[in-house]
């Protein structure tokens, strides 16, 4: 995969190299604005860990960096970000990279393929 | 509900982010350890995290040559935040409800050390062991033997990957005075026997670990 960055660079793998944080951030924003509290609480809910605050804003101000997710306007103290169409084809290509890995490793483990 | 304490460590923390950082989500970052904290997040993990937060911002922002000054300037931030944060009250994972204390895990890899502080502050004859899980049960309670003294409450919560069915909390009376045994799930080494959750297609079973995210 290859993304093109804010600098007109091309980047490759981004997801791989971003981080287990920015894949589950481009997950949760996939259905729909979130500002960060509710970006925490939505990934208890579907990953079951909650991710430091400290760890959020960099994860996000490198996804922004990377063209991935953009900041929407203010609303009060919250700044809600949403996914890009280059985030949603990086994620896209990331989780099908993923379910490769996936399917191998659940054949080599004797546990089925898919 | 969130002290003045905490919210004077989190400003402390905050401060110690580069001032681009700062104007962007400097007042963002102090609502949401609010939130985190009214929710029960331990107030010092937090604090600790905006603390390595900050660190990597000044490492990817300072040039070279301000290097010296970034270093001093995170020791300074660390060192007001030290102390206080191991005076806080409330930086173990539990919460008094009631007549209950509520033992929670917040960060899964270290669910033995988080439930282990709270029954040690609580002067609780409690164990805590590590038992092999699979990978959905890691940092979950997987079993609880008691003996004496009132009943534990289990509080269901999600596992790895958002199913359900896990045990992510125990409720234990304040004035408990049996004695128990709390299993928790940790990460299987390969080879290893671990026992899997039931699911829809039977009962639960043991399976053995292959060295690949188990």
């Amino acid at each position: 995969m290859t993304v093109v960055g804010r600098g007109g660079e091309k980047r490759g793998d981004v997801l791989r190299r971003a981080g287990d944080a920015s894949v589950l951030i481009l997950t949760s924003l996939a259905d729909g604005p979130k500002h960060g509290y509710a970006l925490i609480l939505d990934i208890q809910e579907f990953a079951g860990l909650r991710l430091g605050p400290g760890t959020l804003y960099g994860a996000l101000d490198r996804l922004e960096g990377l063209g991935l997710i953009e900041a929407l306007p203010a609303e009060e103290r919250r700044n809600p970000y949403r996914i890009t169409s280059a985030g949603a084809i990086a994620l896209r290509d990331h989780l099908d990279s993923l379910e490769r890995v996936s399917a191998v490793g659940r054949l080599r483990l004797g546990l089925g393929g898919v | 509900m969130p002290g003045p304490r905490h919210a004077r460590l989190v400003g402390v923390a905050v401060r110690c982010y580069p001032s681009r950082w700062r104007a962007r989500h400097g007042d963002e970052a102090k609502e949401l350890a609010e939130s985190l904290v009214r929710d029960g997040v331990p107030a010092a993990s937090v604090v600790w995290s905006y603390v390595r937060g900050a660190a990597r911002e000044q490492l990817v922002a300072a040039p070279s040559h301000r290097l010296g000054r970034t270093a001093v300037s995170l020791l300074v931030g660390a060192a007001l935040i030290a102390v206080p944060l191991m005076l806080l009250d409330s930086s173990t994972p539990a919460n008094a409800s009631g007549n209950e204390v509520i033992a929670g895990i917040s960060i899964r890899n270290d669910a033995a050390v988080q439930l282990k502080a709270v029954f040690k502050q609580h002067h609780f004859n409690i164990e805590v062991e590590e038992e092999p899980s699979s990978p959905e049960q890691v940092g979950s309670i997987l079993a609880i033997k008691a003996t004496g003294g009132a009943a534990l409450r289990e509080i269901p919560g999600p596992c790895v990957g958002g199913a359900s069915g896990c045990i992510d909390a125990i409720a234990v009376p304040l004035r408990y005075t049996g004695a128990a045994q709390v299993y928790v799930g940790r990460r299987a080494k390969p080879g290893e026997t671990y026992f899997r959750l039931p699911s829809i297609l039977g009962p639960g079973r043991t399976s053995r670990c292959g060295g690949i995210s188990c």
